[in-house]
């Protein structure tokens, strides 16, 4: 828990190597390395932790699972959370979110289809029914371009799959209640640790 | 007054005539602009809106053998984006970059960067061997003179350093493996930070040798929650470089201006600390600007504006006009205070919210001020 907590970056493979060694669960490592997660994505928030914290500590966290991916494989925890197809809408190019965000999402156990920068609304609708996907994740953060998730919406809505998948946008200048109201997106966050706990909140839900 | 000295004034924490106005406007916004006033050039559009380009900046330039091909040209044409700054902040480093759409369905582009010439680094040392642009070629501050020596007495004159460590840095490196060497191999930016802290305290000299009286140094450290590394880490490693470059500046009396978009509150004491004049945009929608004022309005001047992400796009003219009036009145009093758009008003911006904010600054922008 420490080691992703304290962003171990390079010692964390050979620490779970040796926890396994000496005998532990490959579950109960898992369970203590999301709890570090966790711990970090609630400095996130309260602001003791910044951005590059976040990211170090999902991809330490992605280190670990590399090990212990094998050792899942045969446990309900060895499967994917869910398929979130993540891209940066059309007329946008940033992705450092994308990438914070698709990191996160990934250490969560998560599989993430990443289409990139500049995607046009259409293309968000044919790969999330390409990927069989859960959540469609679009990141944009301009004024100018946040609207465009509306289109999104509408694209799905004129195929008759509305209601197949949930459709979160993100991005640094969202403000959570102008975009659900005028775009018809079921969230919208301005904080990666935020878009986790939503979409865990509705995928681990739907698995009950 | 004229504007050179209205800037001045503010800057020494004194009120001028009235509050020294910018605007930030993406060409189609200006081009809307120009379309309601029937302006010609950007002099004439500001002065439609009611005020005066109070700041010249002086840049780098190409050195004059330079000869760029027509693909090339095509690419900044395409961007509508200046050749000549384009091959000093990216090509000349080897920063790659590709089209990209800006506005679905219009023929407006941006770039993107797709390539970091860093990025393969292995080794501090490799960093060293690396050759940068050369500031003794023949013709680099040649349009920089001639522009020193246009606006001299008039304006303001800017050295522009723009990206100089945290954003060059990752634009040479990319963003996520420079975060990973900060926190893994912090040797690995160390070097890369005090490779270009040695070029750009060389620019400093020279763009103080031009005249420059005020060194303008942009840097992005954080989106609207947050900032891209821990306030630690950035006092550890960033500030004392940022200390150097600023002394450089005000030991020959310059001023030092410092951007970055975000929410900084985190640093902003510091880089007081070190030595800024002024900050800008310091974003309404992350910062609280009222407490920054209180806090440190007699030592530096808030270069500041309406929200770009907000108000402008997506409020009324009412909205507009109240938090302009919101700004002026808390903002402004006592002088070290300009207004205008808070960054680039792009075209989601209506014609009329520009101009509620304009007019509402020539209605009561002027000092004393009273605001209701
Ligand atoms: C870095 C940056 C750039 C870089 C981007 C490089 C890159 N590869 O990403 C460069 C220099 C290229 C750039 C270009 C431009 N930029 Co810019 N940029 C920024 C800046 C400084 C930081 C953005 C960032 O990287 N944040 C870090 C990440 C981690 O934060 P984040 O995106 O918020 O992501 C978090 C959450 O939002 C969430 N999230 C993000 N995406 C997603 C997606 C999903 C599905 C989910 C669930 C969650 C999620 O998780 C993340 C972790 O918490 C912001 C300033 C600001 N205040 O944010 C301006 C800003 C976004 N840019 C802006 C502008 C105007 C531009 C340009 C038009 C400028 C120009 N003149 O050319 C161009 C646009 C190009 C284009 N077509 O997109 C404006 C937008 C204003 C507006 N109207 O909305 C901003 C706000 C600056 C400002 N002060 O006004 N920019």
């Amino acid at each position: 828990m420490n080691a992703v907590i304290d962003i171990r970056y390079d010692e964390i493979a050979g620490l779970v190597l040796s926890a396994l060694k000496a005998g532990s669960d490959p579950l109960d490592v898992l369970g203590e390395l999301r709890e570090g997660l966790r711990v970090v994505g609630e400095r996130y928030q309260e602001g003791e932790y910044f951005l590059s914290q976040l990211f170090l500590a999902a991809e330490t966290m992605k280190n670990a699972l590399e090990v212990l991916q094998p050792l899942l494989a045969a446990t309900d925890q060895g499967e994917s959370k869910g398929t979130i197809v993540i891209g940066s809408i059309e007329g946008d190019i940033h992705d450092f979110g994308k990438a914070i965000v698709s990191s996160l999402l990934t250490a969560e156990g998560f599989h993430i289809v990443d289409l990139g920068v500049d995607v046009p609304s259409v293309r968000f609708v044919e790969e999330a029914e390409k990927a069989n996907a859960d959540v469609i994740g679009i990141s944009a953060l301009l004024s100018t371009t946040q609207p465009q998730s509306r289109d999104v919406v509408q694209g799905l809505e004129r195929r008759g799959i509305r209601d197949r998948f949930r459709v979160i946008l993100g991005g640094t200048g969202v403000v959570p209640e102008y975009a659900l109201a005028q775009y018809g997106v079921d969230a919208a966050v301005n904080d990666g640790v935020e878009a986790v706990k939503i979409i865990s909140g509705w995928l681990e839900g739907e698995q009950r | 007054m004229n504007p050179r000295e209205r800037f001045l004034t503010t800057l020494d924490h004194r009120e001028p005539d009235r509050v020294p106005l910018t605007a930030r406007l993406w060409h189609d916004t200006e081009a809307r602009l120009m379309r309601h006033f029937v302006a010609e050039t950007r002099d004439q559009l500001y002065s439609k809106l009611g005020f005066e380009t109070d700041r010249t900046h002086l840049r780098v330039d190409p050195p004059s053998a330079w000869n760029p091909t027509r693909e090339y040209l095509d690419f900044c044409d395409s961007i509508s984006y200046d050749p000549w700054e384009q091959r000093v902040l990216y090509e000349e480093w080897g920063i790659e970059r590709k089209l990209g759409s800006v506005r679905p369905g219009s023929d407006v582009r941006q770039f993107y960067f797709t390539g970091h010439p860093w990025e393969a680094f292995v080794e501090p040392g490799e960093v060293q061997e690396v050759e940068l642009p050369d500031l003794d070629a023949p013709g680099r501050f040649m349009k920089a003179r001639e522009l020193a020596g246009r606006f001299q007495g008039e304006r303001v004159l800017v050295g522009d350093l723009g990206h100089c460590q945290w954003t060059k840095a990752w634009e040479l490196r990319g963003m996520l493996t420079l975060m990973k060497d900060l926190h893994t191999r912090p040797a690995m930016a160390e070097a890369i930070l005090d490779r270009l802290l040695g070029h750009y305290l060389d620019l400093t000299d020279r763009l103080l040798d031009l005249g420059a009286e005020a060194i303008r140094y942009s840097e992005d450290w954080a989106n609207n929650k947050s900032m891209f590394i821990d306030p630690g880490m950035w006092r550890r490693v960033f500030k004392p470089r940022y200390r150097e470059l600023f002394q450089r500046a005000k030991r020959r009396g310059a001023f030092v201006f410092f951007h970055s978009d975000g929410n900084i509150a985190p640093i902003v004491g510091d880089l007081v600390e070190i030595g800024i004049d002024l900050l800008n945009p310091v974003q309404p929608e992350c910062m609280d600007r009222v407490e920054i004022k209180e806090k440190f309005g007699d030592r530096i001047t808030l270069d500041t504006g309406a929200s770009v992400q907000s108000t402008l796009p997506h409020g009324t003219v009412d909205d507009v006009k109240r938090e302009t009036l919101h700004a002026l009145k808390h903002l402004a009093p006592g002088g070290g205070f300009v207004y205008g758009t808070s960054h680039m008003a792009m075209y989601d911006v209506p014609v009329e919210n520009v101009l509620a904010l304009y007019d509402t600054c020539r209605e009561y922008g002027g000092y004393p001020i009273r605001v209701p």
